[in-house]
């Protein structure tokens, strides 16, 4: 209880601290922070399936190119404000997951095969998207920019996006915090952990699942909603398309799935590497973002199986064996 | 009224026969034992039982109420626990949290369910295994961890699927006379077990399956004397120490 309310205080001072980081730092490190925070948020919120509840989505491209088109096409067609289409993509994304996860969890869709299936459903809203005449087809969308102004998310200057961005950044890892510490949390692990033992000491695990993927996509909807703003432009295969959704997975297990300061770890690690090679590399060779990304992933899975706090917490927790205590026994039947 | 009635189980898988016909009664108090060669049906019947397998046809009732059709987990939080044969941990959580996930059941908040997981790994004697990861546990410990989670949820019948295979004599004794408490503070045992010997000196009484039929029930006495069971277990190991 007391190690929890700590992390909760560390949480907040935290955010407090990255408050004033727009007072001195430039637009380029500002640009910087935004991606963490927003790739943090994104990566918190896949953690939640991914990493608690242990169904590995390939797809979530799916849910963050319903928030962005969602919001966006409210604003272009109705005037309605993003922080307003904002809930309605995370709805309807929270609507869709748990559709997929309702389908694929009665089916005993899981592993490998889940992962195959959220791909696969991700790629087909690629298709669909560029079908669809109204949303831009292939050429996408525009957010078209109608000034500073708060309460349309427009934001003369990176500062106000970079705000937003924490927040959601903030709440993201509290709500996760807040998970790890209930009775929620606990039941994800135990489906993650072992199903049947979880079905077995009366564990809902169908609920428990569907809500985790229908918390996991509203959420990364509203991601959507924030890409959608800061980049102002999206076409089916930027948001739906593989890229995305190989991201936010990447940042999730490069930081440590199953813990609550994972993700965000792994975007803070990897946004900044990121950044800086497209910027000096993007000429030369493009695609060394990629490389990178694809070394540093070895290079953790190698040493680091379960991420970079994977690490520090098998330091921490779970005293092992002290010989001599009791006899060992091979645990032989597993 | 019996608190578990088993009524004419049967279970077919393709063309086998895994259960047929099945039916027993398991009074509140007791203890009953459920034995039987390789293969006999034992646990295929527990899976019944417990609602992770829909039997072909047949009835189980508990507390007068059916509970066909019941998913596992409504089972258990009806009052009809299990434990697996083969040990089902959460292997990266501790000791503590294994239990933890039991608990919930009754207790839904974290404090609460702590503190019923710590009294009942104290019951099975593993306290101080309490924040040891599950997969750093040795098979014995991994046993009474079983028993612990099951007993979290508070059942008023505990299903234990061999709980002895795999132990020593010595760790034998301990697990049983764990039971042989367990029942005396009012948790009524349904035990499986391969080899009788295990059951006999603590059941009321045994039933005995063989190629998915009953061939035999009564007293621990009755049935080791029983012709039908002393030939099922042709050339199996001795049945009466
Ligand atoms: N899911 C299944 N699909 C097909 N056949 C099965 C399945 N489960 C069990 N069987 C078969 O049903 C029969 C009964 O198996 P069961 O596991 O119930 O036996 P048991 O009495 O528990 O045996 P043991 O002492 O080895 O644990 C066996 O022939 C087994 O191969
Ligand atoms: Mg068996």
């Amino acid at each position: 209880m007391k190690a929890v309310d700590r992390q909760v205080t560390f949480t907040v001072v935290l955010f407090v601290v990255l408050l004033f980081i727009p007072t001195f730092a430039s637009q380029y490190i500002i640009n910087i922070g935004f991606m963490v925070f927003l790739y943090a948020f994104l990566a918190t919120a896949w953690n939640i399936l991914g990493g608690y509840a242990g169904q590995h989505s390939l797809g979530h491209g799916l849910f963050l190119g319903i928030g962005a088109y969602v919001s966006t096409y409210l604003f272009v067609s109705a005037g309605i404000t993003p922080w307003l289409g904002m809930w309605v993509g995370a709805v309807i994304a929270g609507v869709t997951g748990w559709f997929i996860g309702y389908l694929c969890f009665r089916y005993g869709i899981k592993g490998a095969y889940f992962a195959l299936v959220t791909i696969a459903l991700a790629e087909a809203a690629v298709y669909v998207a560029t079908n669809i005449q109204a949303i831009g087809g292939a050429g996408g969308l525009e957010v078209p920019w109608k000034g500073n102004n708060f309460w349309i998310m427009q934001f003369g200057s990176r500062t106000g996006y970079y705000y937003v961005a924490l927040v959601a950044a903030f709440l993201g890892v509290l709500l996760t915090l807040w998970i790890a510490r209930s009775r929620f949390g606990y039941y994800l692990i135990s489906v993650r952990e072992n199903e049947d033992a979880a079905e077995a000491l009366g564990v809902n695990t169908m609920k428990a699942k569907l809500m985790a993927i229908t918390l996991s996509a509203f959420m990364t909807a509203i991601g959507g909603t924030l890409y959608a703003q800061y980049f102002t432009y999206m076409n089916p295969r930027s948001v739906f398309g593989e890229g995305p959704s190989v991201q936010i997975l990447l940042f999730a297990i490069i930081g440590g799935i199953g813990t609550v300061w994972g993700p965000a770890v792994g975007a803070l690690i990897l946004v900044p590497i990121a950044e800086i090679t497209r910027a000096e590399l993007s000429g030369s060779f493009a695609g060394a973002n990629l490389l990178i990304y694809g070394l540093i992933l070895v290079l953790v899975m190698l040493f680091m199986p379960k991420g970079v706090l994977g690490i520090l917490g098998s330091l921490g927790k779970g005293k092992k064996n002290s010989p001599g205590e009791i006899g060992h026994e091979p645990v032989g039947s597993k | 009224m019996s608190l578990l009635e088993v009524n004419s189980l049967t279970k077919y898988f393709g063309g086998l026969v895994a259960v047929r016909d099945l039916s027993f009664q398991v009074e509140e108090g007791m203890i009953i034992g459920l034995i039987g060669p390789n293969g006999a049906g034992k646990t295929t019947t527990f899976n019944m039982i417990s609602g992770f397998i829909l039997p072909s046809s047949g009835t189980v009732r508990f507390k007068g109420e059916t509970l066909n059709g019941m998913k596992p987990h409504e089972v258990c939080a009806f009052g009809l626990a299990r434990t697996f044969q083969i040990v089902q941990p959460f292997p990266e959580i501790t000791a503590l949290e294994n239990v933890m996930i039991g608990a919930f059941v009754h207790y839904h908040n974290t404090t609460d369910a702590r503190r019923k997981a710590g009294e009942m790994l104290k019951r099975v004697g593993m306290a101080r295994r309490a924040d040891t990861m599950a997969r750093d546990l040795p098979l014995l410990e991994l046993k009474r961890l079983e028993i612990a989670k099951a007993l979290a949820t508070e059942p008023q019948i505990l299903l234990l699927d061999e709980v002895a295979a795999g132990l020593n004599a010595v760790e034998v004794e301990e697990v049983l006379d764990l039971v042989k408490d367990l029942n005396k503070d009012g948790i009524t045992f349904l035990l499986v077990e391969h080899v009788m010997k295990v059951v006999m000196s603590l059941s009321h009484r045994i039933v005995v399956l063989n190629f998915g039929e009953k061939i035999s029930e009564g007293t621990p006495q009755k049935v080791s004397h029983d012709p039908q069971v002393l030939k099922a277990y042709l050339g199996e190991e001795v049945l009466v120490a």
